[in-house]
């Protein structure tokens, strides 16, 4: 399904969202000579993991995370484990039912965390898994990925699109505000202050309109602005300041 | 009518699955080839083939004179790539039910940490909303169950936050509150809390 109308209920407006799901849908309905990967990267708190289950939530994807202590056989196993498919013994019998249940499902598979396998070297398993399965993949994963990947040139060569994560912007504060407050009005200049005070990151707006939800709640009021909120502190990620 | 027997005992053969992979062996098909192949009774066979023919994904040649040796023949003509079988009513129309559930259960093990309105929001598509009293009970019942740690007690105005246990991710399929207040996991094929017995 390529087209779809974002409604206000779900997370679909937010700019990283759309940007994954819109490549992954471009994999998925890719013309057959073109490649079937696609990498999403950017910082941590940017809202990759938010448009993962998007993402995942839409196709019904099988989504797994790594581990910086995977081996080859652990990440195997944990993509069988996410289809529901009984392991067979060895590494290759692994790999091969892996390639049967996608091909059979068609379903997508969206790989987290891509950097723990790159530094692992555990990425040509993935590249197998994609060989033997033709199914679109969507790998996500920190700033360095791409450049990581290059070591890789017969991985490299797979990848339709490499999408850098955008920070947070004004539409998609406001929009969190709106998802996240039934029956509390944050006004527009508090949203822009949470904006500013949380540089960028999906994570930190959310924790700061809930403590002025929380704010707003101790003190029964129905919409909050900016001269309401004063001079208290937003959550922005540095460590505190030590004040002697 | 038959009560419709608690999903922890009926065997998983007698399910939708088991008749959805004979009709894709054999693409055309007598009631009478699926009953033998998966010893379904005949009548939830041609039950689940109004289901399917509704919803267009089977056709069905009906002799002028049926008889037990002029059976109806029924053609597979659409999901033939379908591994799990198609979920439609009677009328054809897809079921929404459990879609809920299982986007939540897969948007726990995303998020790691959560409320129940980061989980409703996270969790909602365009085809399925989830309303955050949904996320609430289903929590509830999750934690009761040892799926989920508590973060943080709710209390006053503040929301209370789980941590879903990743060793206790037992697979794709979400597990379900029964209504005789039990929790069933279908990845593992049994009961895993009774509200009188506890977690098991």
């Amino acid at each position: 399904m390529t087209n779809h109308t974002p409604s206000v209920n779900t997370v679909a407006p937010l700019a990283n969202v759309s940007l994954a799901v819109t490549a992954l849908e471009r994999a998925m309905n890719r013309p057959a000579h073109l490649p079937g990967m696609v990498v999403l990267y950017g910082p941590s708190g940017w809202g990759k993991s938010t448009a993962a289950a998007y993402t995942a939530n839409r196709h019904r994807a099988y989504y797994i995370e790594c581990k910086s202590v995977w081996t080859r056989k652990a990440t195997l196993l944990a993509i069988l484990h996410e289809m529901g498919v009984p392991a067979p013994k060895t590494i290759s019998d692994m790999a091969d039912a892996i390639c049967a249940h996608l091909a059979t499902t068609q379903r997508p598979l969206i790989i987290d965390e891509m950097d723990h396998l790159v530094d692992k070297k555990a990425v040509e398993i993935i590249r197998d898994i994609y060989e033997g399965s033709g199914a679109p993949i969507l790998l996500i994963g920190e700033e360095r990925l791409p450049k990581k990947l290059e070591r890789w040139e017969r991985f490299h060569g797979r990848i339709l699109d490499f999408i850098p994560a955008q920070p947070a912007d004004q539409d998609d504060a406001k929009h969190l505000a709106k998802l996240y407050c039934s029956g509390l009005t944050i006004g527009d200049d508090l949203v822009e202050a949470i904006h500013q005070a949380s540089k960028g990151s999906v994570r930190r707006i959310c924790v700061n309109i809930e403590r002025v939800q929380e704010e707003a709640r101790a003190r029964g009021l129905n919409t909050i602005s900016l001269a309401d909120w004063g001079k208290r502190d937003f959550f922005t990620g540095s460590a505190p300041a030590r004040r002697v | 009518m038959m009560a419709l027997k608690p999903i922890d005992k009926t065997r998983p053969e007698e399910r939708r699955q088991g008749m959805w992979s004979a009709m894709r062996k054999r693409l055309t098909f007598t009631v009478r080839d699926i009953y033998w192949a998966t010893r379904v009774e005949k009548e939830t066979v041609r039950d689940f083939l109004v289901c399917l023919e509704n919803a267009g994904y089977v056709t069905c040649c009906r002799p002028a004179q049926r008889g037990p040796k002029n059976p109806n023949k029924y053609t597979l003509v659409r999901g033939l790539e379908l591994y799990e079988p198609p979920r439609v009513r009677r009328d054809g129309t897809p079921v929404t039910q459990g879609n809920a559930r299982e986007n939540m259960w897969r948007t726990m093990r995303i998020l790691k940490e959560f409320s129940a309105k980061d989980l409703a929001i996270n969790a909602s598509t365009e085809e399925c909303i989830v309303a955050e009293i949904d996320a609430r009970d289903y929590l509830h019942h999750l934690a009761k169950a040892g799926y989920l740690a508590v973060t943080r007690q709710g209390k006053g105005g503040v929301t209370m936050r789980y941590r879903f246990i990743q060793q206790r991710y037992s697979g794709p399929k979400a597990p379900k509150v029964q209504r005789v207040k039990a929790i069933y996991d279908p990845n593992l094929g049994r009961v895993v809390w009774t509200s009188a017995g506890g977690q098991s």
